[in-house]
């Protein structure tokens, strides 16, 4: 395959598709100037001018879209030696001690060259490493040389030291490497000798391991994985059996005005700051909080507070449900009046009246007891939204199914041939993508504080939704009373409708989060 | 770990136990080149003074790469890190393993656990340990909390 080399392409939304392998190509040319590791902010355009994108204009992006790089393994393994390889003239020291001093300190280049820089012998020797040791190399003919780990010895041994001044036979070294290498260890390797914190660097464990190919490739692995663990810009697509690295330079500290939303090109779109499922336009922290109060059943110590009272006496939890107001406790047979609370021998022979219900401390109950209503009704009315954009989403992907057939059926009824029938599988990826969008879309206007600003998103929320919603009808029901053509000309249009809309709502709430348009509550 | 070398090793081992055996050290009997019996004797002014015990240990066919499995047998020690059913808890024997350790080095590591003990106790939650461990103490998965041995 002709792209093997390259690894990273910029990728777009889902209309520019599963990006082919030649624009991909095309991109990583100008990869290299298009950012610098030191200076995320000033890449990112973090100043008041927005979020204007930096890329060529053959690369144009949404408002609401983040750069990004997908990389395969190649991509990973070359990105990685570019960054080895730009430092060894800094530190000139040897490539493995850069490698492993890199490693060490997270890839952090700058803290690592000034610490490097006021102690070298130091920061080599803490890493593990030893400033003036040789390369490792292995080693025979020595009639002194006993492995402390078989105890073979004599001239004829193979072995291999580091620069600690343990040596080990290569067999032994061999089998104790792919012990460590298959519990999933890279460059974190030990040496073997006792409390010796000497790394085995990887030109010796790529000397050791020549003949394991196995064992070098998985070894490899490791490293590969490491390094996009230990790097904040860089993670893994979480898809089951994806293999892809995504890079992208949304410092952290943008996560909360920037919904960094990347898509791999298995196909998955998800968040590169929480690795959840994309959630556009809800920021990753409201997303938390959110799910978390689903979550914790805060809610139904809210439904508690608003349908049941506490015994005054002993505070078990009482629901009424029928009868006088006469109570009389189950728990501690406390008697009192469910109207005031009050005990009930103040109340005398009044079932079904209490008149005492204006006095001052029944009327702060009920206060309580409405406001507790209050905001559980506001929450189940942004809950029972989410959730059904939710369910409506699932839904969608069955309707994936039948629109299949219906495909299909529409070809055997009209002349149109496959190509003049893509229009209905393209209204379904739009719907799918508007439910996504609009289900997180309640999240946050569930925490958006109410002021002219959130009516202006709300308004463009129900655009959204009623026309995803008549979309969603034609999709189900595409020729019904109608004819194959019209209904065609109709699906077109309302999806086309629907994408402006879509796109409409993203990039006010792109460019609403960037202007902090809206304060947030808990 | 070829065989070869494996056995090489131990025998290696042996001899040494025999020939050149720490104080306190003895070698009891060996079934097999697998498995070992070393007694040891509680050191002098300690509060093991005078007592003797059995270590068993067993060695896998990854021996040394992977650490032997060591367990006390018969008379277990009172010791906070010793659970009843012989179980050592001791970081050199599971996690903190290296190859270049050896039978003797284990023993000696075990005597000074020993030896620095202040107060004769079970470890804490001894009978949930032994009723959930299995055989094996290579199967429990060890916390080391405490620095001081």
């Amino acid at each position: 395959m002709e792209d093997l080399g390259s690894d990273s392409g910029v990728q777009s939304q889902p209309d520019k598709g599963k990006g082919t392998a030649d624009d991909e190509d095309g991109a990583t040319q100008d990869y290299g100037d298009t950012y610098d590791f030191d200076d995320d902010d000033e890449f990112f355009g973090m100043d008041d001018s927005g979020f204007e994108p930096v890329v060529s204009s053959r690369d144009q992006r949404k408002p609401w879209e983040v750069e990004y790089h997908v990389h395969d393994a190649h991509g990973l393994h070359d990105k990685q030696e570019a960054m080895i390889n730009r430092l060894v003239p800094v530190l000139s020291v040897s490539k493995d001690i850069t490698t492993i001093l890199l490693r060490n300190s997270q890839w952090k280049e700058e803290s690592l060259v000034e610490r490097y820089l006021s102690d070298p012998d130091k920061t080599i020797r803490d890493a593990g490493m030893f400033p003036n040791a040789p390369a490792p190399e292995l080693k025979t003919g020595n009639e002194d040389f006993t492995c402390e780990i078989c105890y073979c010895d004599g001239p004829e041994e193979v072995y291999l030291g580091l620069g600690c001044g343990h040596a080990f036979c290569t067999d032994c070294y061999v089998t104790y490497l792919t012990g460590k290498v298959l519990e999933g260890m890279s460059w974190r390797i030990r040496c073997p000798g006792a409390k010796c914190k000497a790394l085995v660097g990887e030109q010796a464990a790529r000397l050791l391991l020549a003949n394991e190919p196995k064992i070098l490739e998985r070894y490899e692995d490791n490293l590969t994985r490491s390094f996009v663990n230990d790097l904040d810009s860089f993670t893994w697509c979480p898809a089951p059996n994806c293999e892809y690295g995504i890079e992208c330079h949304v410092p952290k500290s943008a996560w909360a005005t920037i919904v960094p939303t990347v898509h791999c090109r298995c196909g998955k779109a998800f968040c590169f700051g929480c690795n959840m499922d994309d959630h556009m336009p809800a920021p990753c922290f409201l997303v938390e909080k959110w799910l978390q109060k689903c979550k914790d059943d805060s809610e139904t110590s809210n439904w508690l507070k608003a349908n049941t009272k506490e015994c005054t006496k002993c505070k078990a939890t009482i629901e009424k449900n029928g009868g006088c107001n006469h109570m009389t406790c189950r728990k501690c047979a406390h008697e009192f009046c469910w109207v005031c609370m009050g005990p009930w021998t103040e109340h005398q022979q009044a079932y079904y009246q209490c008149n005492r219900y204006n006095e001052d401390s029944s009327k702060n109950a009920r206060d309580s007891i409405s406001k507790s209503r209050a905001l559980l009704e506001r929450y189940l009315h942004y809950y029972s939204r989410f959730s059904n954009h939710e369910r409506s989403a699932k839904l969608a992907r069955r309707l994936l199914t039948t629109t299949e057939t219906n495909m299909e059926q529409m070809q055997r009824n009209s002349s149109m041939s496959w190509i003049e029938v893509q229009f209905l599988s393209a209204a379904v990826d739009m719907l799918s993508a508007c439910r996504a969008t609009l289900k997180w879309s309640y999240v946050l206007a569930y925490y958006m504080e109410s002021d002219n600003q959130k009516l202006i998103f709300e308004n463009n929320q129900s655009d959204l939704e009623m026309a995803t919603e008549t979309l969603n009808e034609l999709v189900e029901n595409p020729v019904h009373e109608r004819t194959i053509e019209e209904a065609k000309r109709l699906i077109i249009d309302k999806t086309q409708y629907v994408k402006t809309r879509w796109e409409t709502l993203l990039r006010d709430t792109a460019q609403g989060l960037q202007e902090n348009r809206w304060k947030f509550q808990d | 770990m070829s065989s070869k070398m494996q056995t090489k090793r131990l025998l290696r081992e042996l001899t040494q136990l025999k020939k050149t055996p720490c104080p306190n050290i003895s070698l009891q009997s060996t079934d097999s080149l697998e498995t070992w019996f070393v007694d040891i004797k509680g050191v002098d002014n300690t509060l093991y003074a005078n007592e003797n015990f059995t270590l068993q240990f067993k060695f896998t066919r990854e021996y040394p790469i992977e650490a032997p499995e060591v367990t006390f047998i018969g008379n277990v020690p009172l010791h906070p890190h010793v659970y009843s059913n012989g179980h050592i808890c001791l970081s050199i024997l599971y996690q903190y393993w290296t190859p270049v350790l050896t039978v003797d080095g284990i023993c000696l590591s075990i005597l000074s656990m020993l030896s620095s003990c202040e107060k004769k106790e079970l470890p804490r939650k001894n009978d949930v340990y032994i009723k959930k461990a299995g055989p094996s103490p290579k199967d429990t998965a060890w916390i080391f909390d405490d620095g001081t041995v």
